[in-house]
C-alpha cells in the first residue's frame, strides 16, 4: 500500500448529520500530511437497515464500494462506525463463502465492476495510532487540549464484532491519541456501550435511558465532554439530552467527534470546527478550550 | 495360512523371516482381509513361514513365534499388529526366549497406521500388505545388536518446592535417597503457602503444610536448593548433570537466623501498587503478593524455609543510590551483604522429578470484569491472603475503605473453559469457590451469590461440602459472569459492584448490586514450561502443560526416561491428587534407583573412522555430549554408553560417516523398496484398488 495515501470511504452520515466529522477528518488528515482522496462513485454501504434484505443484494452494495477501491489498490479509509463494520462483514462473508462470493460478483459484473479480493478497510483510529503514531500526532499539536477531561466513547461496532485494532471489551486508541493531544481520558466503563443507536426512532424511551447512562456515567467520572467516533452516537448522545426523563434531570453534555478535538489540537481556529452544528450548546466547551489555548 | 518352506541348506546369514499377521479380534480382521495378507506375504523374498493369528499378543501367540523360531530356523520376525508402543518389547521378549537377537524382530503396526483409519476394505488390504512388505524387507537388514547397561546414580532432583515436590522428596529421602529439591523462590511451600483453609474438610493449610517444609528442610538425605535456578541439564537416565544457579539473597545464610530486624525497618516498599493506593488513602491493600511485610528486604511468609530474608535488587533503595543501609545497621550478626553474588555449581543425579506447579491465571486480561481498574474486584488468590490469619488485616475479609462487604460475588471459570484464554476446566475453581463462599458467610453476616456454569464437584465429600455451602445460604445463579460494572442504573445501585449474568436457569439476564466481588482465577501452566520441556527433553500439550507418557497408565511418567512428573505442572488437580501423584512419581524414580543399572536400547550412532573427515560439525550437535573428537586420529568417536540414538549427528554428518544403529540407510531404504513395490509382486492375483474385498 502507498505509505500516507489513502482512499476516503465517506459514507452517507460525513455527507449529512456528520458534516463537522468529515471536515475534520480532512483537516487532521492533512495537517497530518497524509492524502485522502475520495472514491469516485461510491454508494451507501447499506448500513444495519439493509442487513435484513437478502444476503446477496446486501454484501452485493458494499461490494461495489469494495471493489471499486480495490482497483485503486489503497487502504480504505472510513470514519463512520457502521460503514466500517458493514465493509468488513461484506468482505469477510465473502472470503469465507465461495459460492456467496460468486453470485455477488456476477452481480457486480453485470454492473461493469470486478470484485477481486477486496481492499484493507481501516477505521481512521487505527490509521492515526498505528500508521501515523504518537511521535507525529505529538508534533502536530499546536493547542495542547490542557485541562480538558474527555470521556472517550467508542461505541458498538468499532470492535464488535471485528476487534481488528483494538480491544474488544476496552479499546484504547481514543484515550492514546487525545492523551497526545494534552487532554486527560477520564475513567470511563461504558466506552462500548450501546447508545440505544436506531431505536432511538422507535423505542425511543429505551434509547433515551441508554444514552442517559453514557452521559451520567461521564458527568460522574468529571468530563467536560464525551467525545465519540460515530455519527449516529453523536446525534443520539447530543440530540435526546432534553428529552431525557425529568425525573433523571436535564443534561448539559457537550458530545464531540474526537476528530474535532484532535483538529483544534493541531491549530484549526474554534469557528472551522463546526461545533454550531451541535444542537447542545457547546459554549462552556469553547470557553474551555479557549482558556486553555490562552495558557499556552 | 500359508507356508512356505525354505530350502533345507540353511545359510548362516542367510535371512529367514517368519512374518505374523493378527487379528486382533475383530479391530484389524473387520476391515481388511489378513488371510489375504498372510497369504502375500508368504510369497515375499526371504519369507520362510507366513501365518495370521485371531490374538498374537496372547502367550498361545508368542508360543506360536516361539515354536516357529526352533522349528524353522527362523532369525527375523515381523509382527504385523498394533502400534510398536504397545507390543513391539512383548514380540521382542518372546524371540528373545527362542534364541534370536531381539533387534532382528520389526513390527508393523497395521491397526493404528491401518485398520482404524482406512474405510475402504479392498484399500485397506492392500495398505496393510505394503507395510508388511515395508517391515518384511527392512527386517532382513536389521543387524543383531547388544542392549546396553546404564548404572543409576542414587540421587534424585525434585523440581519445585510445592507441596508435590516436597511429597515426593520426602518419599525418597525415607527410602534412603539423597535428593536435592530445587526451589527458585525465596522459600519452599508453593501455593499452598498462601492458602487459609482447605477444601473439603477445612483443613489450617498452613497447619498441615510447614511441618512438611520444615521436614523436608531437617532431612539428613535431603539438600534445600532454594532460591536456585536450574541453569542447564545434559546427560541422560542415570546419570544427569545439573548445573544449578544460587540467586543471591545478599544476606549471609551461614549468619543469618531470621530474627526480623532486617525486613521491619526496609522503608521501601516492593509493590509500587501498594504505594500508589496508600497515598490514595486506601486502608486494605488487595492487590497484595504477598503475606509478609513489604519492603525490598522481606520474607515471603513468616513461616517460610528456610527462614531466611531477601533484599529485592530491582526496588532496594541501596542498589539504587548506595545508600540507606537500614537493614545492614539493624542486622546485629553481620548477615547483611550487598556484595553478594550468584554462585554456581553441578550435581549429578539418577533422576529427575518435574513438580514446578501452575501460574495463576492474570484477571486483567478479562477487561469486562474490572479487576485492576475497579476497587474491591479481587482475585481468589488474594481473598486467600486477606483471608489469612497471617495477613494484611489479619484474616478480616474488608473492603478497601476498611469495612467489611454486605454482599459478595464469586464469580467462576474466570479464564478457564473460555475461548478466547484456555479451554480446559481448571478442576480446583469450583471447589475452592465453594469454600470462599463458606469462608464469607462463617466470618461476615453476608450475602454471597455463586455464578457458575457448572458446578463440578467430582472428589470424595465434594458434593457433600456443595450442600453442606447451600444449606449455609449461599445463592448460586446458573450463569457465567459477563461483567462487573460501577455504573449504576438505580438509586440502589449507588456504590456498587453490578455483576451481569445470564441466569440459564430463569433465562433471564440479572444485574446483582454486591460490595466485593471474588474472581475464581484458573490455572495455567508456567511461563518458561515450554523452556524448561526443552532443556528435559519433555513436551509440553496443547493447553501448554508437560504431556505424560501415558494418559491413564503412566500419568506420572514422562517420554524422557528417567523423568518423572507430579502435581499441577501436568494439569490442573488439587491437593491430594497432586500429593497422590508426587508418590506415584517417587515410587517409579524409586523402583529405577533400586536396579542400580537398567537395560537402555541397543541403538547407537556409530562413526566409519576411514569416513571421517574430522569436520566435527557433530561434536556441538550432539544433545548428550556422547562425541568425542580424537585428535591424533582426526577422527570423531561416539561414545556408546551416552548416545541416546537421536539421529541428529547422523542427518548432520556432511560426509555421511555416521550411521545410526538399527536406522541405517540400507535399512529405511530396503523399507521404501517393498512399501512401494508393484501391487503383482504383492498379491498373487492383483486386483484393481478399490473392488469389494473378500467377506470377513
Amino acid at each position: 500500500m502507498n505509505e500516507g495515501e489513502y482512499t476516503w470511504y465517506p459514507g452517507c452520515s460525513l455527507l449529512g448529520n456528520a458534516k463537522s466529522y468529515d471536515t475534520t477528518t480532512r483537516q487532521v488528515f492533512e495537517l497530518l500530511g497524509l492524502s485522502l482522496k475520495e472514491l469516485d462513485d461510491w454508494n451507501c454501504c447499506g448500513t444495519a437497515a439493509y442487513s435484513g434484505m437478502p444476503l446477496k443484494r446486501a454484501i452485493a452494495l458494499s461490494g461495489r464500494n469494495l471493489a471499486l477501491a480495490g482497483n485503486i489498490g489503497k487502504d480504505m479509509a472510513t470514519a463512520c462506525p457502521a460503514c466500517y463494520k458493514v465493509l468488513l462483514t461484506a468482505q469477510n462473508y465473502m472470503s469465507e463463502n465461495k459460492l456467496l462470493k460468486e453470485e455477488v460478483c456476477a452481480v457486480l459484473r453485470e454492473a461493469g465492476v470486478e470484485y477481486t479480493n477486496g481492499v484493507p478497510v481501516r477505521h481512521i483510529l487505527d490509521i492515526l495510532v498505528n500508521d501515523v503514531g504518537e511521535q507525529k500526532i505529538k508534533a502536530a499539536v499546536k493547542n495542547p487540549l490542557k485541562d480538558l477531561q474527555v470521556a472517550c466513547y467508542y461505541g458498538c461496532q468499532i470492535v464488535r464484532p471485528y476487534a481488528l485494532f483494538d480491544d474488544r471489551e476496552d479499546p484504547q486508541t481514543m484515550d492514546r491519541l487525545l492523551k497526545w493531544c494534552g487532554a486527560t481520558s477520564v475513567p470511563f466503563s461504558l466506552k462500548t456501550r450501546c447508545c440505544g443507536a436506531m431505536l432511538m426512532s422507535t423505542e425511543t424511551d429505551v434509547a433515551v435511558e441508554l444514552s442517559y447512562q453514557i452521559l451520567e456515567t461521564a458527568r460522574r467520572a468529571g468530563a467536560d465532554c464525551v467525545a465519540t467516533a460515530c455519527p449516529l452516537c453523536l446525534m443520539n448522545l447530543d440530540g435526546y439530552q432534553d428529552r431525557m426523563p425529568q425525573v433523571r434531570g436535564r443534561m448539559h453534555m457537550p458530545v464531540v467527534y474526537f476528530t474535532q478535538l484532535l483538529a483544534y489540537a493541531f491549530g484549526i481556529p474554534v469557528n472551522k470546527l463546526e461545533l454550531e452544528r451541535n444542537l447542545e450548546p457547546v459554549d462552556d466547551l469553547i470557553a474551555k478550550l479557549e482558556g486553555g489555548a490562552v495558557n499556552v | 495360512m500359508s507356508e512356505t518352506n525354505g530350502s533345507p541348506e540353511i545359510k548362516k546369514d542367510e535371512p529367514r523371516i517368519g512374518v505374523y499377521v493378527c487379528h486382533c479380534g475383530t479391530n484389524i480382521a473387520g476391515y481388511l482381509d489378513v488371510n489375504k495378507v498372510a497369504e502375500g506375504a508368504g510369497a515375499l523374498p526371504n519369507v520362510v513361514v507366513s501365518r495370521d493369528y485371531k490374538y498374537m499378543c496372547s502367550s498361545m501367540g508368542q508360543e506360536l513365534i516361539e515354536n516357529d523360531i526352533k522349528e524353522f530356523g527362523l532369525n527375523r520376525v515381523v509382527v504385523s499388529a498394533c502400534s510398536p508402543t504397545l507390543h513391539e518389547k512383548t514380540f521382542r521378549a518372546a524371540c528373545s526366549r527362542a534364541g534370536m537377537n531381539q533387534y532382528q524382530f520389526q513390527m508393523a503396526n497395521i491397526r493404528e497406521h491401518c485398520s482404524w483409519v482406512t474405510k475402504d476394505y479392498a484399500k485397506a488390504t492392500e495398505k496393510a500388505m505394503r507395510i508388511v512388505s515395508a517391515a518384511t524387507h527392512r527386517v532382513a537388514r536389521n543387524r543383531a545388536l547388544e542392549e546396553r547397561k546404564v548404572t543409576i546414580k542414587p540421587a534424585t532432583l525434585v523440581i519445585g518446592g510445592g507441596i508435590a515436590g516436597i511429597e515426593a522428596a520426602l518419599t525418597i529421602a525415607n527410602a534412603g535417597k539423597k535428593v536435592y529439591l530445587l526451589e527458585r523462590e525465596p522459600s519452599i511451600g508453593g501455593r499452598m503457602a498462601y492458602f487459609d483453609k482447605t477444601f473439603p474438610t477445612l483443613d489450617c493449610a498452613a497447619c498441615i503444610l510447614t511441618p512438611k517444609m520444615s521436614e523436608a528442610a531437617n532431612h539428613p538425605n535431603i539438600e534445600l536448593l532454594a532460591y536456585c535456578e536450574l541453569e542447564e541439564l545434559s546427560g541422560y537416565l542415570g546419570n544427569f548433570k545439573a548445573k544449578i544457579r544460587k540467586k543471591a539473597r545478599y544476606i549471609d545464610e551461614d549468619l543469618c537466623v531470621g530474627c526480623g530486624n532486617c525486613w521491619e525497618v526496609c522503608p521501601q516498599w516492593r509493590s509500587s501498587e501498594a504505594v500508589k493506593k496508600r497515598k490514595a488513602g486506601v486502608k486494605v491493600f488487595h492487590h497484595e503478593a504477598t503475606i509478609s511485610p513489604m519492603g525490598s528486604c522481606y520474607i515471603p511468609t513468616l513461616q517460610a524455609v528456610p527462614k531466611l530474608p531477601v533484599i529485592e535488587k530491582d526496588t532496594c533503595i541501596h542498589f539504587k543510590t548506595g545508600k540507606c543501609n537500614k537493614c545492614l545497621e539493624a542486622c546485629t550478626l553481620g548477615a547483611v551483604n550487598f556484595d553478594q553474588q550468584d554462585t554456581y555449581r553441578d550435581i549429578e543425579v539418577g533422576t529427575i522429578i518435574v513438580a514446578t506447579g501452575t501460574k495463576v491465571f492474570d484477571a486483567a486480561r478479562v477487561k469486562e470484569l474490572g479487576w485492576g481498574r475497579l476497587p474491591n474486584v479481587i482475585t481468589s488468590q488474594e481473598f486467600e491472603i486477606l483471608c489469612n490469619a497471617s495477613g494484611p488485616t489479619g484474616g478480616q475479609i474488608l473492603m478497601e475503605n476498611g469495612e467489611p462487604p454486605k454482599s459478595v460475588a464469586i464469580l467462576h471459570c474466570v479464564g478457564s473453559r473460555d475461548e478466547n484464554y484456555n479451554v480446559h476446566c481448571s478442576r480446583v475453581c469450583c471447589m475452592y469457590s465453594l469454600k470462599i463462599a463458606h469462608l464469607v458467610r462463617e466470618k461476615l453476616d453476608a450475602d454471597v451469590f455463586e455464578f457458575y456454569i457448572d458446578m463440578r464437584t467430582p472428589g470424595k465429600g465434594f458434593e457433600e461440602f456443595y450442600h453442606r455451602v447451600m444449606d449455609e445460604g449461599v445463592i448460586m445463579i446458573r450463569g457465567r459472569g459477563a461483567a462487573v460494572s460501577d455504573v449504576p442504573f438505580t438509586p440502589e445501585e449507588e456504590g456498587k459492584l453490578m455483576v451481569e449474568a445470564e441466569d440459564t436457569l430463569l433465562g433471564m439476564r440479572r444485574r446483582v448490586p454486591v460490595d466485593m466481588v471474588i474472581l475464581a482465577v484458573g490455572l495455567e501452566p508456567q511461563e518458561d514450561a515450554m523452556d524448561l520441556g526443552r532443556m528435559l527433553g519433555v513436551s509440553c500439550g496443547m493447553s501448554g502443560f508437560f504431556i505424560e507418557r501415558h494418559p491413564k497408565l503412566a500419568p506420572a511418567m514422562t517420554m524422557a526416561e528417567g523423568i518423572f512428573l507430579a502435581g499441577t505442572c501436568q494439569g490442573p488437580k488439587d491437593i491430594p491428587d497432586s500429593v497422590a501423584q508426587a508418590g506415584a512419581a517417587a515410587g517409579q524414580a524409586l523402583a529405577l534407583m533400586d536396579q542400580g543399572e537398567v537395560s537402555v536400547e541397543g541403538f547407537f550412532a556409530e562413526v566409519a573412522e576411514d569416513a571421517c573427515s574430522g569436520c566435527r560439525t557433530c561434536v556441538p550437535l550432539c544433545p548428550y555430549r556422547a562425541i568425542d573428537f580424537i585428535t591424533d586420529k582426526n577422527v570423531a568417536r561416539v561414545n556408546p554408553a551416552l548416545c541416546q540414538a537421536c539421529g541428529t549427528c547422523v542427518a548432520a554428518c556432511p560426509s555421511s560417516a555416521i550411521t545410526g544403529q538399527g536406522y541405517s540407510d540400507d535399512q529405511l531404504v530396503a523399507e521404501l523398496d517393498g512399501a512401494l513395490l508393484p501391487l503383482s509382486d504383492l498379491f498373487e492375483e492383483p486386483e484393481p484398488v478399490g473392488a469389494p474385498g473378500g467377506g470377513v
